[in-house]
């Protein structure tokens, strides 16, 4: 059997029913399994008094029950809003505030639950899913996707990247993390084999080995970030991974030291990288790491080109997508929609952004962003979100968050500055008790990727001409009193 | 080498990977310098300036301070 991301059912295939179609920590779903459950949970569902284009939030963390409600949304028309419990219980609440979604499912313990907020339909209709990502007033921005957007998404996958049959997709991406779609609707609409790897397996790494090399893995995706990680790792390599065959790539940038690292791994790996903003289904363009490229070793790889169903050109320097898997627009967001949205031959697009060249084959590669978004090992972060959790903080009148970038451009941690609420002349400050708690305080409202590796006291910020904090001159200041080489230069 | 130029070492090799100076008993993990990340950076710097491997399973012990994994470094450098 497969699943049809067209018509949002299962189909049969020639393929036994008995096959695996995903394996989670403690289970495995053949096909025929995950169709009943789907089933059972649609019954399940319509019995909450759930209905087509009223949000569900769905919380969770790898477990095979919660790609069960993620395809029973989709056959019911409900828009599903993916958030993992790695988010503060606030975060979630506050999604599904946002949301209107009056009913949480909680995959863990596979019950519906009340959110205490009133359900209504979503102005736009016929979503897929609504994802949350890092937003610039403080508050996570919705990105809706329409149900038209993802049938062309799976078909590339399907179509296009020529994985073979029924491939094994590794899956250890938050369901909350759009590039996670890659690895379940692709499985899926291959007839091939999703394997859910929850964090307690990430982290243990001979448990981690043992779970890929039992499920038979082929297809890894991930940021090169994560992958970095388990080249630490002898065993890393094709002699006890022999099925895993192709490294998807995305998220971030991908340098040929990275691929090289993996090549001695795994000499006879295919790579790709692929990009794109989950404002347009999770990726746009994607490039085979071929031979040329690879002797070219251009620093960072290209991000690709556009895929069939995609338009991908660069203005005034910005990456520009357009065509059915670009969002049908953010929520409650008139002001961006204005922004960033426009049409282009009868299609939507969406101004992502990031600077990026195209040369005349159509290749493109990313140069960065234009505003203060930043990517921490693949983690998406408005600089501004963090900024206001930290002027939650007491006895605090205003935050910035700086991200510190090594001379070769990585960015390596985040440093939060606060502005305390007293008077006196500018300058650093001893942390008051009052803030002795601030990780704790922040990780209630951000999740832990966003919580600055530090906290420093500074009164009175030194501001950019239209009075925002000067990120720039508050990096330089803390690079300056913070390292040795830097003071010695100067 | 004496165990002070492999702390003097492994303190410039952490500056460089962190961007920030550090003391020899500064906790850099609990502290939150270190995440998972960079101390893949630390572990694979370790490895090329002193040619000295940290099992994976053991980065959170060996990177809990300049201190710790200088004694480490110490202890595990060709002799």
């Amino acid at each position: 059997m497969r699943f049809d991301f067209e018509r949002f059912d299962f189909v049969e295939t020639d393929q036994a029913r008995e096959q695996a179609a995903v394996i989670d920590a403690g289970h495995t779903l053949s096909w025929g399994a995950l169709a009943d459950a789907v089933a059972g949970w649609t019954r399940a569902a319509e019995a909450a008094g759930l209905a087509p284009d009223v949000p569900l939030v769905i919380t969770g963390h790898k477990e095979a029950a919660f790609l069960v409600a993620i395809l029973g949304c989709l056959r019911l028309g409900i828009p599903f809003v993916p958030v993992d419990v790695i988010n503060p219980p606030e975060r979630a609440a506050r999604i599904a505030e946002l949301v209107h979604a009056a009913q949480r499912y909680d995959a863990q313990t596979r019950t519906f639950v009340a959110t205490g907020f009133d359900a209504a339909a979503l102005a736009e209709k016929a979503l897929a899913y609504v994802m949350f990502t890092s937003g610039s007033t403080g508050d996570p921005k919705g990105v809706q996707i329409g149900r038209e957007s993802v049938g062309p998404f799976a078909a590339w996958i399907r179509d296009c990247l020529a994985l073979g049959a029924s491939p094994v997709f590794m899956d250890q991406m938050l369901f909350s993390f759009d590039f996670s779609l890659f690895n379940w609707a692709g499985a899926l609409a291959t007839g091939g084999t999703c394997a859910l790897c929850p964090r307690d397996v990430v982290d243990d790494r001979a448990r981690f080995l043992a779970f890929l090399a039992d499920a038979r893995v082929n297809v890894w995706a991930s940021t090169p970030s994560f992958v970095r990680q388990q080249l630490l790792d002898p065993a890393f390599d094709r002699q006890h991974l022999p099925d895993l065959r192709v490294f998807v790539f995305g998220a971030e940038s991908l340098t040929p030291s990275v691929a090289e690292a993996l090549w001695s791994r795994f000499p006879d790996a295919r790579i790709v990288n692929s990009y794109g903003p989950t404002e347009a289904t999770c990726s746009t363009t994607w490039v085979d790491i071929t031979p040329a490229l690879r002797a070219a070793a251009p620093l960072p790889f290209p991000i690709g080109r556009a895929k069939p169903y995609a338009d991908v050109f660069v203005d005034d320097g910005e990456i520009c997508v357009a065509g059915d898997h670009v969002m049908r627009g953010y929520l409650n967001r008139p002001d961006l929609n204005e922004t960033r949205m426009f049409a282009r031959d009868g299609k939507r697009g969406y101004r992502t952004g990031d600077l990026g060249e195209i040369d005349g084959d159509g290749l493109v590669t990313f140069r960065g962003r234009r505003d203060d978004q930043i990517k921490l090992h693949g983690y998406r972060i408005e600089l501004a979100e963090i900024d206001a959790a930290l002027a939650t903080l007491p006895g605090v009148r205003a935050g910035a968050a700086v991200a510190l970038k090594r001379p070769d451009g990585t960015l390596v941690r985040t440093v939060g500055f606060v502005d305390p609420d007293v008077p006196g002349p500018a300058g650093v400050l001893p942390a008051p008790a009052a803030l002795a708690q601030w990780r704790e305080l922040l990780g209630r409202r951000l999740p832990p990727y966003m919580i600055p590796s530090e906290l420093v006291v500074y009164h009175g910020f030194p501001l950019t001409q239209t009075q925002k904090a000067d990120r720039k001159q508050l990096e330089h200041f803390y690079l300056a009193s913070r390292t040795r080489t830097t003071k010695q230069e100067s | 080498m004496s165990l002070t130029d492999i702390e003097t070492k492994v303190s410039k090799l952490i500056e460089e990977i962190i961007l920030a100076a550090v003391e020899p008993d500064t906790l850099l993990i609990d502290s939150g310098l270190i995440d998972s990340l960079s101390a893949v950076d630390v572990a694979l710097s370790v490895e090329r300036v002193f040619g000295v491997k940290i099992p994976p399973s053991e980065i959170d012990v060996h990177l809990e301070s300049v201190h710790a994994l200088a004694a480490y470094v110490a202890s595990h450098a060709a002799r």
